[in-house]
C-alpha cells in the first residue's frame, strides 16, 4: 500500500471550512445508512470512522467499506486530492451577463488540451462534481452536432449550481466548486474555481445564510471579468445599442462594473478582517471579455491579431511581452472609455494586470435561435481564453508560471 | 394571512437589483422566507437534461426557514429571454396559512389559481394578498389519466403507495414530457381530504434541498442520471407505461370506478410504550391517527394536538430499523429491494414480519398472571424462611 502525504490543514472547497484531515467524515457505503443530519434524508450518512479495513478504507456502521470523504462541517462530499494538495481558489467575479461561465468553460477546455502552457497537467478532480463545467463545454466546444446552435444559458441563483446545507437551526446554501487538479514543474495543486451568478457580487447581495461568495474570503487570486460592451461609452463607439447587439454585445444592460469591484474588495476585507489600509491580499486581474467585439476600437486594434500574437495557435496563453503589450493597450482603453474602473481598480491594487481575452471568438447571434442569444459551435474560436486565469495563477503561484509572473 | 412572491429575471428588482431577483412581494413577507423561495425557483432550461416530465414545474413543498414550516405552492416556467437576450424563467410561489388550503388539495388549487405570473411583470409590492381558490373536488375516476393514454387505474397506484407510505418518496416514472398537473389532480382525488395536503409533489424537479419536503416526484423514462435516482433507498418508484395495464389491485380498481382510495393492512408499530398504548387504546383506527400525525409532524403541517407522544414514529422508520436488526443474513440491498416495488404491498409486510416486537405481545393477562405468581412465590419463600428460623430455635 502506498503512502499518502496529508496536508496539514483541508479548506474545505464547499464552505470553506479549515479542518485537520484526522476530522473529516466518511460517507456510508451500506444502503440502510440513508439519512444525514447535515444533508437531510436522500443523502447518505456521515460519520467520524474509528475502523478501518486492511486497505485503509473506513468502515460505516453496518460494515461496509468507505472511501468517499465529506467535510466534518457541511458533510459535502470531498476529492480525495482535497487532503493531500495545496489548494489555490481563484474567485472568478463579474457583471451579471459579463460572460464568466462562457469564460470557464473555455479555460478549462482549453487548458485539458495541454496546448495552453508547455508542460501543464490539467485534469479533473471529481468529474461528477464538475458535471456543469463539463456539460458547457459539451455543448460548446465538443458538439456532437456542430450546425446547431447552442443556446448560451444564464447562470441561475438556485438549482443545480449550489448544494444546501443544515447547520444548527439555519441552512445554508454554497455554490458547487470546480475542481481541477493542476501540475507543472513538478508542482501540483487543487485549483477551485467558482462559477457565481452575476447578481450574488451586486451591492447588497451578500446574504448570511447564502455565503455563496464566501470564497472571497480564502480565495489566493481574483478574476475580475469586465464586460466592455455594457458600457454606455463603448456602445456609443461601437455603433449604438442595436449595433452592439447585433454582434452579440451586451447592449441594454447598463452596469456600474466599477460599483462591483467596490462590493468585492469591501467583502474582501471584511471577510478577512482587514484594515481599509490595508492592501488586497492578492493581485487583481482585470479580464476584458467579448475582446472580438470591441478590439477594433482599441488603439492599436487588438482584434485583428490580439497583440500580435494568434497565428494559428488562439487558445494558447502568448509569451509575457505579448501579454505586456495586449495590458498596454487595454489600459489605454480603458482610460479612455471606463476611466472610473480603471481608477477603481488601480486604487484597489497599483500593480493589477489586464488580459483581454473571447470565449467564442465570434459573435453568437439572436438570428440563429430566434431571440435567444445562441451559437453555432461550430463558429466557436476562443481566443487567449485561458490567459487569465494562467495569469492569476501566475501571481498566486508563480512557480507554477515563472514565464507569466511579474518580477 | 397568505402572501405571494414572483422571483424572475428585471432590469431593476424589488431592492433595486439587476438580473434574478424579486419582481412581486407581498408586504409583510416573513424574515428569511424570500430567500427560502428563491431556492426553488430554479429552473433547467435543457429540456435534455431536466429529469422532470413537464416543462412547467408545478410544486406543492413544505419549505422550512428558520425552524417554521411554510406551505408553498409554486409554478415556475420559462420566461422568454431577459435583458441580455439569454434564456428567463419565472417562478411565483404562493405561501399559505393552514386554513387556507382548500380541501380539493394543493394540485386542484394550483389548477384553480388564475393569477399566475406568465410574463415579466412591473415590479411592485403588494399590500394585498392574493386571492385564493376555495372548494372541495369530490372523489372521482382518473380521466386525466385516460386522456393522456395512461391505464386509469395508474392513478390509484400512485395514491395507494401515497397513502402507505407518507414517509417515501415516490417516483412516477412517465415516458415522455407531457402536462403533469391533470394527473397530480386525479391522484389527490382518490385520496381522503385530510390526507391530500400531507402530498408535497413536483412535476419538474431539480435538486433535492435538506429544507425542502417533496415526496411525489414525476420524472422521465429517459432522463439521464435516472437510475441513480431511482436507487435511492426506501423510495417507491412506479413505472406508468401507456400499453401496460395497472392490474386489478383495490387501488387501480378505485382510480377505474372513482372511488376513495383506502390504506391497505400495515404492520403494526413496533415500537413498546405503554403509556401511549392507554392513550390509544388498541383499536386500528388508533393505529391509523397516529400514523397521520407522524405524518404531518415530519410534513412541518400544523394538525390539532393529538394525545400521541412525538417518540412514536410510524411503524415504515421502525419496520426498517427492526428489520435491519433481526435479519442479519438480509443485506441492505435486499431491504431496499424489497421497498423498492410500489406494486406489491406484501414485501412491506414480509419486513414487519422481522420485527422483533409487536404490539400484541403486550397483554395485560400474561402480565397479571405473572404478578400474581410472583408474590406467591415471594410469600411461599417467606413462610419457609420463617419456619427454618423456628426450626432453629
Amino acid at each position: 500500500m502506498s503512502t499518502r502525504s496529508l496536508v496539514s490543514s483541508v479548506t474545505c472547497p464547499h464552505c470553506w471550512a479549515e479542518f485537520p484531515p484526522a476530522q473529516v467524515r466518511y460517507v456510508a457505503e451500506h444502503a440502510a445508512l440513508m439519512g444525514d443530519p447535515v444533508l437531510g434524508d436522500s443523502a447518505a450518512m456521515r460519520f467520524l470512522p474509528s475502523r478501518f479495513d486492511a486497505r485503509g478504507r473506513a468502515i460505516d456502521p453496518f460494515g461496509a467499506s468507505a472511501s468517499r470523504m465529506a467535510c466534518m462541517r457541511c458533510h459535502l462530499e470531498l476529492p480525495p486530492a482535497a487532503l493531500e494538495l495545496p489548494q489555490a481558489i481563484v474567485s472568478i467575479v463579474g457583471a451579471p451577463a459579463s460572460g464568466k461561465s462562457v469564460m470557464l468553460a473555455a479555460a478549462s477546455f482549453s487548458l485539458r488540451s495541454g496546448l495552453v502552457v508547455d508542460g501543464l497537467e490539467f485534469v479533473d478532480a471529481d468529474p461528477s462534481l464538475n458535471d456543469l463545467t463539463l456539460e458547457l463545454e459539451s455543448s460548446l466546444f465538443r458538439s456532437s452536432t456542430p450546425d446547431s446552435p447552442a443556446m448560451i444559458a444564464k447562470t441561475d441563483l438556485a438549482g443545480r449550481l449550489y448544494r444546501s446545507f443544515r447547520v444548527g437551526d439555519a441552512n445554508w446554501t454554497a455554490p458547487k466548486p470546480q475542481l481541477f487538479v493542476v501540475g507543472r514543474k513538478g508542482k501540483r495543486h487543487l485549483l477551485c474555481l467558482y462559477d457565481n451568478a452575476g447578481e450574488h457580487f451586486l451591492p447588497g447581495a451578500d446574504a448570511p445564510h447564502e455565503p455563496v461568495t464566501r470564497h472571497l474570503g480564502v480565495s489566493r487570486a481574483l478574476v475580475f471579468v469586465v464586460d466592455p460592451t455594457q458600457d454606455q461609452r463603448v456602445i456609443e463607439r461601437l455603433g449604438g445599442r442595436e449595433a452592439v447587439q447585433a454582434v452579440g454585445g451586451a447592449g441594454s444592460i447598463d452596469q456600474r462594473q466599477d460599483l462591483i469591484l467596490i462590493e468585492v474588495a469591501n467583502r474582501v476585507r471584511r471577510l478577512r478582517g482587514l484594515s481599509a489600509y490595508d492592501p488586497l491580499p492578492f493581485r487583481i486581474v482585470l479580464a476584458l471579455s467579448k475582446a472580438d467585439i470591441w478590439g477594433s476600437v482599441t488603439d492599436p486594434p487588438i482584434a485583428a491579431d490580439f497583440g500580435g500574437f494568434r497565428s494559428g495557435q488562439s487558445i494558447a496563453v502568448p509569451p509575457m511581452e505579448v501579454l505586456q503589450r495586449a495590458d498596454a493597450t487595454c489600459r489605454e482603453f480603458l482610460a479612455r472609455y471606463m476611466p472610473e474602473l480603471l481608477a477603481t481598480a488601480r486604487a484597489l491594487d497599483p500593480n493589477l494586470r489586464i488580459v483581454p481575452f473571447s470565449g467564442l471568438g465570434n459573435p453568437p447571434s439572436s438570428a440563429t435561435l430566434g431571440t435567444r442569444l445562441a451559437i453555432r459551435p461550430r463558429d466557436v474560436k476562443p481566443v487567449w481564453p485561458a490567459a487569465p486565469l494562467v495569469v492569476a495563477l501566475s501571481e498566486a503561484e508563480p512557480a507554477l508560471f515563472p514565464e507569466h509572473a511579474v518580477g | 394571512m397568505s402572501f405571494e412572491v414572483v422571483h424572475t429575471s428585471v432590469v431593476r428588482g424589488l431592492r433595486g437589483e439587476s438580473g434574478f431577483a424579486t419582481a412581486i412581494m407581498t408586504r409583510g413577507l416573513p424574515a428569511g422566507l424570500e430567500s427560502g423561495l428563491q431556492d426553488v425557483s430554479g429552473y433547467d432550461h435543457d429540456s435534455a437534461r431536466a429529469v422532470g416530465v413537464d416543462t412547467v414545474e408545478w410544486a406543492h413543498r413544505i419549505v422550512t426557514v428558520r425552524g417554521r414550516p411554510y406551505t408553498v405552492l409554486s409554478r415556475v416556467a420559462p420566461n422568454g429571454v431577459d435583458a441580455s437576450r439569454r434564456p428567463n424563467r419565472i417562478a411565483h410561489h404562493l405561501v399559505l396559512e393552514p386554513h387556507e388550503r382548500a380541501l380539493g388539495g394543493p394540485a386542484w388549487m394550483l389548477g384553480q389559481f388564475g393569477a399566475f405570473e406568465t410574463g415579466t411583470p412591473e415590479v411592485t409590492e403588494r399590500t394585498t394578498p392574493p386571492v385564493l381558490p376555495t372548494g372541495d373536488l369530490p372523489v372521482r375516476a382518473a380521466h386525466a389519466w385516460s386522456a393522456a393514454g395512461f391505464d386509469a387505474g395508474w392513478a390509484g397506484v400512485v395514491a395507494q403507495s401515497l397513502v402507505d407510505h407518507p414517509q417515501a418518496v415516490v417516483y412516477v416514472v412517465l415516458p415522455e414530457a407531457l402536462d403533469a398537473l391533470p394527473l397530480v389532480i386525479d391522484v389527490l382525488a382518490l385520496m381522503p381530504n385530510d390526507r391530500r395536503w400531507h402530498v408535497t409533489f413536483s412535476t419538474r424537479p431539480l435538486v433535492v434541498l435538506p429544507h425542502v419536503r417533496c415526496q411525489l416526484r414525476f420524472v422521465r423514462a429517459e432522463a439521464p442520471g435516472l437510475a441513480r435516482m431511482l436507487a435511492e433507498p426506501g423510495a417507491r418508484v412506479v413505472r406508468v407505461e401507456r400499453d401496460e395495464d395497472a392490474g386489478e389491485s383495490d387501488a387501480a380498481n378505485a382510480a377505474r370506478r372513482g372511488q376513495t382510495v383506502e390504506p391497505t393492512s400495515r404492520p403494526v408499530n413496533t415500537r413498546v410504550n405503554p403509556v401511549v398504548q392507554s392513550a390509544l387504546g388498541s383499536s386500528a383506527a388508533g393505529v391509523r391517527e397516529q400514523d397521520a400525525f407522524a405524518a404531518s409532524t415530519r410534513a412541518g403541517a400544523q394538525v390539532p394536538a393529538a394525545p400521541v407522544a412525538q417518540a412514536e414514529r410510524s411503524s415504515f422508520d421502525d419496520s426498517i430499523g427492526a428489520a435491519s436488526q433481526a435479519s442479519p443474513g438480509r443485506t441492505g440491498t435486499d431491504l431496499v429491494d424489497s421497498f423498492g416495488s410500489a406494486r406489491d404491498p406484501r414485501a412491506v409486510q414480509d419486513v414487519a414480519r422481522a420485527s422483533i416486537y409487536s404490539r400484541s405481545n403486550l397483554q395485560w393477562p400474561p402480565i397479571a398472571i405473572a404478578l400474581i405468581l410472583y408474590s406467591g412465590l415471594a410469600v411461599l419463600g417467606a413462610v419457609i424462611l420463617f419456619l427454618l428460623a423456628a426450626f432453629a430455635r
